[in-house]
Formats: C-alpha cells, sequence, structure tokens
C-alpha cells in the first residue's frame, strides 16, 4: 500500500466539522494509480488553484498499489 | 571553561569551513545549476523557472501532517543536535534566540503539486546550527526528527543552504501550530516535505539513512525542477 496523489474530484460532500472545529468534506478520488476512492478528510484539502482549476491535495493511501504516484 | 568569545569564534571557524568544503558541490546541484530546467514562468532567484514542472499555484496554505498535530509549546521546547559531531548539545528556545537570526522570502513547493509564491520566513540557518554542532568532516547527510515522529532525510549539502531555516515566523506571525510551529525546517530548493514541522532533533550522519516518506517510496533527493518526487 503506497501513497498515491489525486488526479481529479470526482465529486465531494460536506461534513460536520471535526472536534478541533475544522471543516470536513467526503471526496471520492480518482489517484494516479487509476484507483477511484472515497475519502474524508479537511475541507482546505480541496484547493482552487490561480489558474482555476480543482486540486485535492494529499498522499493517499491505496491498497491495490505498493508504488506512489 | 571556554567563553562566550571563545564559543562564537569556533562557531565561525566551523562555518568557514563547512562553507569550503561545501561551496563547489552546492553550486553544483541541480536547483542552482541545471541549464535546462523545467518548469514555466518567469525565473526565481537563482534562474530557475518560478513553478516546478507538475505544480499548481495556490495563494493559501495547506495544511499535511501524519494525522496529528502536536501541542509544543516554546517552555517545553527542544531541538536536539547529535551524530556525527564534535559539540552535541540540546537547545531550547532562548538558546535558539541567541543565534543570529535571519529574513528570507522563498517560495515553498509542495510534493503534492501546489506551490505558494513569496513566503517571508524568520528564522535561525541551518548551517549555522551545523557551525554550533561541529559537524564532522566525515558527515555527509542529515535525519531531521520531529514531535509527530516523523522524520526526513537530506543531503548535508542541500542542508547548509543559505535558505534552509528552522523558521519560527511566517509572514510577520509566529508560525502557526498547524504549520509546525513553534519552529519548523524549510527546505525552499527541494520539495517541501524534506523539511520537518515540529523539529526536535537534526542528527548528522556518515552514512544516508531514509526518512518517512523516503521508506514509503518516496525520492532521496526530492529536486522540484527536475519534477524527482518517487523514487
Amino acid at each position: 500500500m503506497a501513497a498515491q496523489r489525486a488526479l481529479r474530484l470526482v465529486s465531494s460532500e460536506p461534513l460536520e466539522p471535526d472536534a478541533d472545529g475544522v471543516p470536513q468534506v467526503r471526496a471520492v478520488l480518482e489517484l494516479g494509480c487509476g484507483c477511484v476512492v472515497t475519502r474524508s478528510m479537511a475541507a482546505d484539502r480541496v484547493q482552487v488553484t490561480v489558474q482555476g482549476a480543482t486540486l485535492v491535495v494529499g498522499k493517499f493511501p491505496c491498497r491495490e498499489h505498493s508504488t506512489p504516484s | 571553561m571556554s567563553t562566550p568569545e571563545d564559543k562564537e569564534a569556533r562557531i565561525v571557524d566551523a562555518r568557514m569551513r563547512l562553507r569550503q568544503r561545501f561551496e563547489a558541490r552546492q553550486a553544483a546541484t541541480p536547483a542552482l545549476s541545471d541549464t535546462a530546467p523545467m518548469g514555466t514562468g518567469q525565473p526565481n532567484r537563482h534562474g530557475m523557472p518560478r513553478l516546478p514542472p507538475g505544480q499548481h499555484e495556490v495563494t493559501n496554505w495547506p495544511v499535511l501532517d501524519l494525522g496529528q498535530k502536536p501541542v509544543v509549546s516554546k517552555d517545553v521546547w527542544r531541538l536536539e543536535l547529535f551524530g556525527a559531531c564534535a559539540h552535541p548539545q540540546v537547545l531550547d528556545w532562548s538558546a535558539l534566540m541567541a543565534l543570529p537570526i535571519v529574513e528570507d522570502t522563498s517560495d515553498f513547493h509542495c510534493v503534492t503539486t501546489w506551490s505558494r509564491y513569496d513566503m517571508r520566513w524568520r528564522g535561525v540557518r541551518f548551517s549555522d546550527l551545523a557551525a554550533l554542532a561541529g559537524v564532522h568532516d566525515d558527515a555527509e547527510h542529515v535525519l531531521c526528527h520531529a514531535y509527530d515522529h516523523y522524520t526526513t532525510n537530506l543531503p548535508l549539502v542541500e542542508a547548509l543552504k543559505d535558505d534552509v531555516l528552522i523558521a519560527f515566523e511566517v509572514d510577520g506571525a509566529p508560525l502557526p501550530r498547524e504549520h509546525g510551529g513553534p519552529a519548523r525546517m524549510i527546505t525552499p530548493q527541494l520539495y517541501a516535505w524534506k523539511g520537518a514541522k515540529w523539529i526536535s532533533k537534526i542528527e548528522f550522519r556518515v552514512d544516508d539513512r531514509p526518512g518517512f516518506w523516503e521508506e514509503r517510496g518516496y525520492s532521496n533527493r526530492a529536486h522540484p525542477w527536475r519534477e524527482d518526487r518517487y523514487s
């Protein structure tokens, strides 16, 4: 199981904030290895770049692939 | 018993010897020497394209960590210097503040493909800590340890660059806890995971030893302008 980057945000929905009050989302991601996974994460992991593109930042483990991408 | 003047003279001497030993090799590192670097945008202060390949500019500052954000007050914060050095020691906050403090504005490139420009840092140069510790002549590597048990390794030649800091302020304010406060390391010429948040120990090593992400397939070198993300 290795960490993958997110290539694309397929969808997301807001969740309740965590214990520290940090807003959370449940996101469906297409990872660099090609797998599509659902992950809960801090809402600010979903970024809008200066060029206006949506970017999901982080290293996301994938059970299917053993090398990072 | 050595006087403060003795100590200062020893640090200056150690700094000069480190500079002599690493100056040429430092100038040959990729972020300073690539003649055809990848990336886009106007040249940065080292002549590299402002935005390394595969990166996206953002204006806020995402928070990434191993899942916990340790609470470390300045009162209990300590930085241990140990390993291949003549003067292993533990610094408390006042000892860190007694070292030369510098300000520098640099770009921040995260391996998760975002970059933030023009971050204004205040901190202590890693090279001054290396001089204080009296790094042995055969030391070539550094392994940094953090309060959240994160580790990361980098070559000493990269760690000694002038823009590598143990930073405690950013953009005019104390470094927030979620970004590694009270102090973190920054490595502007490498991907940012090489700079440990909540840094607690700096280990000087003769041999290389991979850190947390390096053991999990991430690059030992981490050169942004070569898109050197994975090993």
